[in-house]
């Protein structure tokens, strides 16, 4: 399965970042072959809205679960929007946080399924879960 | 690790000089990042006297440039602006900086493709050293906006360097109000203590702050500054406090000590003892109790 | 024509609202008069002054709402937005309220025409009176993050409703010098800035004289509150600066309760009503020093 793991280097042995909006990398990683790249974060610098960003960002790579520490609302919104589930790390080191996904305990942050009048007007809106920065609390809707 | 943020609601109930008082007796105690939100008025260095880093700049967004050689004169910009930031002056399309917003929305329709954003340095931002511990600060610039974005720097620095340290606690210093440097100041945020005086205004900007605080999940706990100066108020505030679930940690006489250490420029607990030195210290305990266990089951706010 | 004096500092709780009320009974005794409470985030101006608010209006921003049937997932309109306050994913748009500007690029640069906008109230302004002296306040909602266009929305009213015809405009300003403080002052014909006689006063103070005088060209004059002597710094700061201190107050525990209960200062202490008629005419004296700020005319 394809992984996106917030990260504060380019290598497995890299910490995860307790960040998730404003972490300097993302590792993309492969949980059975252990393959992997490290993709630099576009929302590091960004003045506003980095879990916004950086999240459709990694819905753009076709990953199928995020692993992150701290993740705002806004970015579990975008990702539950989504339909990717996103997983909690301890501190340690990413390629810890990915044999502890495999091993399954991880706790996950949002849920996979969505409702389907999730993000309709008028519709079913997310509550954040998780403990960012975002500014936005999670409110986001749409279409 | 933990994070804590003091705010008041109301300017001037004492947010920095607990602060820096908190800040003194968690670095005696395990490994602290200090920070301060307070951008635009930032007083927390003043009593950490901080040995400054590199400075930082900060883009905080952009601004919009208008080439007076493609411009035509059309007055798309102008239409389309919601800011009222486009200037004109004798025929000549200007973009005020006070006003512009950086949305890029006169770029994007300008036929003449006159207009260009451009990154605006809208302050600094320092990772210092301090006596307490590693400390993260930013100023404005004059005249700029955007300070909820720099806040939002501050705390990823804080972030990272607490990571860096294995530090123990971040402990940030507020801003008065509620708008977007508060509200970038609490999200995430393990434990919001308000610090409180009690005159009716500061009551009545309590429930403002603790109303943003539920707004947004993060937990908080209050203490009464100066609560000996109108004894009934404290007790007002106490018995509200009690009403809608919010623990009062602590009430801190008033005490000229508070501005003999800043002019001193030290923090109170680091002057000889007074009632006042005693009251954080007793503060501080009830403090570290208050805060949860950090949500490692990701538990819905 | 009206003389507009904002009362602002850099520090909070150097005294703004006990001066700015204070100085608008004064100026009311005298000729009609306008308070304004822009400190929209934390309005205190009605606690001492009491007005009986009877009008209301609510202001709201512009947000975008996607239309499902329309988008095509292009991603322009999260391209465009300088916020991320819209999120294109594969099969839908999200929006983010609470970042956006509203600023309408999405809307404008939608090639499916997609988007419309909605008004999303933000918080309101209301007005009334408290005898002679007429009074508006603004309050921004909890959660919301932009006071600055509930203070334009104030200063768009004060046109509308005639206010510039009256004498005098006291406006209490937010604490600090960001965008909020930049709105406030705006039409000021003369900046008044409090501050207290310790090192954060004056370096707050330093920060608000930048603001008010260097970037926005407003005549500054300080008023020294809570001095208890001690403390000669500011002093110093305004003889460098050659700022005219406008008015002392001194450190008095009976002030302090006065204000801790929401008692105006001259009902509870009129023996300082002198002072204060003499700040307004210092104040207006500035003000008249240069030519009067063009009147607010935000459409």
């Amino acid at each position: 399965m394809r992984v996106a793991i917030s990260s504060t280097g380019t290598e497995l042995s890299a910490e995860v970042s307790p960040m998730f909006g404003r972490c300097p990398y993302f590792i993309l990683a492969d949980t059975e072959t252990l393959e992997a790249r490290a993709i630099p974060n576009p929302a590091i610098s960004a003045s506003g809205g980095a879990g916004v960003q950086s999240s459709q960002m990694i819905v753009r790579q076709g990953v199928e679960a995020v692993i992150g520490v701290n993740v705002g609302p806004n970015a579990l919104q975008v990702f539950m929007a989504a339909g990717i589930p996103v997983y909690q790390a301890e501190e340690g080191t990413v390629q810890q946080a990915i044999e502890a996904l495999q091993a399954g305990q991880l706790a996950a942050l949002g849920a996979p399924t969505v409702d389907k009048d999730f993000g309709k007007p008028g519709g079913a809106s997310a509550r954040g879960l998780g403990r960012g920065m975002g500014m936005g609390g999670g409110r986001g809707s749409g279409a | 690790m933990e994070q804590i943020v003091i705010l008041s609601g109301k300017g001037g109930t004492g947010k920095t000089t607990v602060a820096a008082a908190l800040a003194h007796l968690f670095s005696q105690e395990g490994r602290v990042v200090l920070a301060d939100a307070d951008v635009d008025a930032p007083n927390l260095e003043i009593i950490l006297r901080p040995e400054p880093g590199e400075p930082q700049a900060f883009i905080g967004g952009e601004l919009a440039r208008i080439d007076a050689e493609r411009c035509t004169g059309c007055n798309r910009c102008a239409e389309v602006c919601r800011f009222d930031a486009v200037n004109v002056a004798d025929g000549r399309y200007s973009v005020e900086p006070l006003s512009c917003e950086g949305c890029g929305a006169c770029a994007t329709q300008c036929p003449a493709g006159a207009i260009e954003m451009v990154d605006r340095r809208s302050g600094y931002w320092y990772r210092s050293e301090t006596r307490f511990g590693p400390f993260i600060h930013a100023r404005l610039e004059p005249g700029e906006a955007n300070s909820g974005k720099l806040v939002s720097q501050v705390r990823a620095a804080s972030l990272e360097t607490a990571a860096e340290t294995r530090a123990d606690w971040i402990l940030v210093d507020g801003s008065p109000g509620i708008g977007c440097p508060v509200i970038a100041a609490i999200t995430g945020m393990d434990l919001a203590l308000l610090v409180a005086e009690p005159t009716l205004s500061g009551w009545h900007d309590l429930e403002r702050a603790i109303a943003v605080a539920r707004h947004f999940g993060t937990p908080c706990a209050v203490c009464i500054n100066k609560a000996d100066i109108n004894a009934g108020m404290t007790a007002r505030i106490e018995a509200q406090c009690r009403v809608s679930g919010i623990p009062v940690l602590a009430r801190l006489p008033y005490d000229e000590t508070a501005v003999s250490a800043m002019r001193a420029l030290r923090a109170v607990t680091e002057m000889p003892a007074t009632p006042l030195t005693a009251a954080i210290e007793a503060l501080y305990p009830s403090l570290k109790s208050s805060i949860e266990q950090p949500k490692r089951k990701g538990t819905a706010a | 024509m009206v003389t507009q004096i904002v009362v602002a500092s850099g520090k909070g709780g150097t005294g703004k609202t006990l001066v700015a009320t204070a100085l608008a009974r004064v100026a009311s005794a005298r000729a009609a008069t306008v308070l304004i409470d822009a400190d929209v985030e934390a309005p205190n101006a009605a606690i001492f002054i009491r007005p009986t608010f009877g009008h209301a209006r609510n202001v709201e921003t512009l947000h975008p709402v996607v239309d499902a049937e329309r988008c095509t997932h292009c991603g322009r309109c999260a391209e465009v937005c300088a916020f991320n306050a819209i999120a294109s994913l594969p099969d839908r748009t999200l929006v983010f309220p609470e970042m956006c500007h509203g600023c309408g690029s999405c809307t404008l640069n939608c090639p499916a025409g997609a988007i419309h906008e909605e008004p999303h109230p933000i918080g309101r302004i209301e007005w009334g009176r408290a005898g002679a002296l007429e009074c508006a306040q603004g309050e921004l909602q909890v959660g919301e993050a932009m006071a600055t266009p509930i203070i334009g929305a104030l200063h768009r009213h004060a046109v509308e409703a005639g206010w510039h015809a009256r004498p005098f405009m006291i406006i209490d300003s937010p604490p600090g010098t960001a965008c909020p403080v930049i709105e406030t002052l705006r039409p000021a014909d003369v900046a008044l800035l409090i501050t207290e006689p310790t090192p954060f006063g004056l370096h707050d103070l330093r920060l608000a004289v930048n603001l008010a005088r260097d970037v926005l060209k407003k005549p500054v004059g300080v008023i020294l509150n809570k001095d208890d002597g001690l403390d000669p710094a500011v002093d110093r700061y305004c003889q460098e600066e050659a700022l005219p201190i406008l008015m002392r107050l001194p450190y008095r525990r009976e002030i302090a309760e006065a204000y801790s209960s929401g008692r105006p200062l001259l009902e509870a202490l009129p023996e300082y009503r002198g002072a204060f008629e003499d700040l307004l005419e210092r104040a207006a004296a500035m003000a008249d020093g240069q030519e009067r700020g063009a009147a607010w005319n935000r459409s």
